[in-house]
């Protein structure tokens, strides 16, 4: 992130921060959603967390580390958004009929609805960690310290959601396995 | 059974998909707010005054005292009538603040800002920090060998299989009350307690019961006290983590406290939670 658009945005430059606004939306929004599963939520989550940004930009002492204290600020709204309401209704989408296998090969059309199950029986804790590892590509101890917590409970939640994650797969897969075994 | 590294493959490709542009109006509507928002600045030090003349300033400091006496001795003298007009400012109480941030916390009375059927005050010590909004974790941490926490939440049934989440939840499922919850713990097969003692915080009764987790209990197969669905997403990762189980009927509402602690945790560490819980306020909400 351009630390001068960061440090004039601080200084209550409102034009700089309508760059840095453009500029982080996106990133905030695809995070939100993927956290929330919802689109409406994940877009009040982002809003709610442009405006604090905006607010609490003074409060930021390094403007390099602008980027994770912003995670950190939407995960908080994602957190309040969760806990605001709980229609953690299914986002229905049309998926063309020719639209079976992943980027690398996955057949997603046969999980997506288990991970779904999966995913929102998770904590608002754990997707979050999920999300940043394993979408943002984060490292471990880079979202511990974006999150605020002991890289150990990083992993432990990582683990855990993954287990859980696991075990939805794994679920759907048995019915399959035992029919084919008779 | 899918392996560790299929599951990793197949959840980041399932994180690909969906939306990954803001729609234009979520930006509208906060840039049309910004004008309207102050930032929120550091606390600068004390400001310096400039130099003043310092004759005027002494008589007037000298008059502000005369008149201040005046006044209070008109109101001692005896038989003197009150001058009446409103009461004095009471001071307004100071909002509690919650425990829904991250990191240390200064010392001080927070609220549980969990989603409970009740108002839940503790007064925290220096040192103790916060996880997410419903844990506060010991100076040490809340990780083995000598960590401490509390955690606050409702129950509503128990797993199967505490260490076999996916094998779901008992049926029938534990019913609503304090005996309910204390008796389906006690009696739970894989459940090792010892207790219950009954218990009042802050003159409201309960039960409390220990439990400590089996062998076998781990990160990678943590013990589950409970499960999201099931009101708290609740566990513990190590053998011999040891859990007191508050179980607290507040108004008729079920109110569960997990403190917990290792074989390793300080006598001081121990103390500082009881403090805390002693500390503890209630309030039903209607």
């Amino acid at each position: 992130m351009d630390t001068d658009l960061v440090t004039r945005a601080q200084g209550g430059d409102e034009g700089a921060f309508a760059s840095l606004a453009v500029a982080i939306g996106d990133r905030l929004h695809g995070v939100a959603f993927r956290i929330l599963r919802d689109t409406d939520l994940a877009e009040d989550a982002t809003q709610q967390a442009l405006l604090n940004v905006w607010q609490d930009l003074p409060q930021l002492r390094d403007p390099a580390r602008f980027d994770a204290w912003s995670y950190r600020l939407l995960v908080r709204a994602c957190y309040a958004e969760g806990r605001k309401t709980r229609r953690w209704t299914p986002n229905l989408r049309l998926l063309p009929a020719d639209e079976p296998i992943g980027a690398d090969g996955i057949d997603l059309v046969a999980h997506r609805d288990q991970l779904e199950r999966g995913f929102r029986r998770l904590s608002i804790d754990h997707r979050a960690v999920v999300v940043l590892h394993h979408y943002l590509d984060m490292p471990l101890d880079q979202v511990a310290e974006t999150l605020g917590i002991p890289a150990g409970t990083v992993r432990s939640r990582l683990h855990h959601a993954m287990r859980g994650l696991r075990a939805a797969l794994d679920a759907d897969a048995r019915p399959a396995a035992k029919e084919a075994a008779q | 059974m899918s392996t560790d590294h299929d599951v990793t493959r197949i959840v980041r490709s399932w994180l690909e998909e969906g939306t990954t542009v803001v729609p234009d109006r979520v930006l509208d509507a906060v840039l049309d707010q910004v004008p309207a928002i102050h930032q929120r600045r550091l606390r600068w030090p004390a400001r310096r005054f400039p130099t003043v003349n310092t004759t005027a300033l002494r008589i007037g400091l000298i008059a502000a005292v005369l008149i201040v006496a005046a006044l209070v001795g008109w109101r001692l003298l005896p038989g003197s009538i009150s001058p009446g007009g409103p009461p004095a400012p009471t001071a307004k109480p100071t909002p509690i603040p919650k425990l829904n941030s991250q990191g240390l916390l200064p010392a001080g009375r927070y609220q549980v800002d969990a989603t409970l059927p009740m108002k839940v005050t503790v007064a925290v010590p220096d040192g103790w920090s916060t996880d997410t909004n419903w844990v506060v974790i010991g100076p040490n941490g809340n990780q083995a060998p000598n960590g401490i926490a509390i955690r606050f939440y409702t129950v509503k049934n128990l797993l199967v299989h505490p260490l076999t989440p996916s094998a779901g939840a008992i049926s029938p499922p534990v019913g609503p009350s304090v005996d309910d919850l204390v008796k389906a713990m006690v009696n739970h097969r894989d459940w090792t307690t010892t207790g219950p003692s009954p218990i009042t915080i802050d003159g409201y009764v309960g039960q409390v019961v220990h439990v400590t987790l089996p062998a076998g209990t781990s990160a990678a197969t943590p013990f589950y006290l409970s499960g999201d669905e099931l009101g708290g997403d609740v566990y513990g990762w190590v053998a011999g983590q040891v859990f007191d189980i508050y179980v607290v009927d507040v108004g008729g509402k079920r109110l569960v406290i997990d403190a917990f602690h290792y074989p390793g945790t300080s006598a001081a560490d121990l103390a500082a939670q009881q403090a805390i819980l002693d500390s503890a306020q209630l309030t039903p909400i209607p």
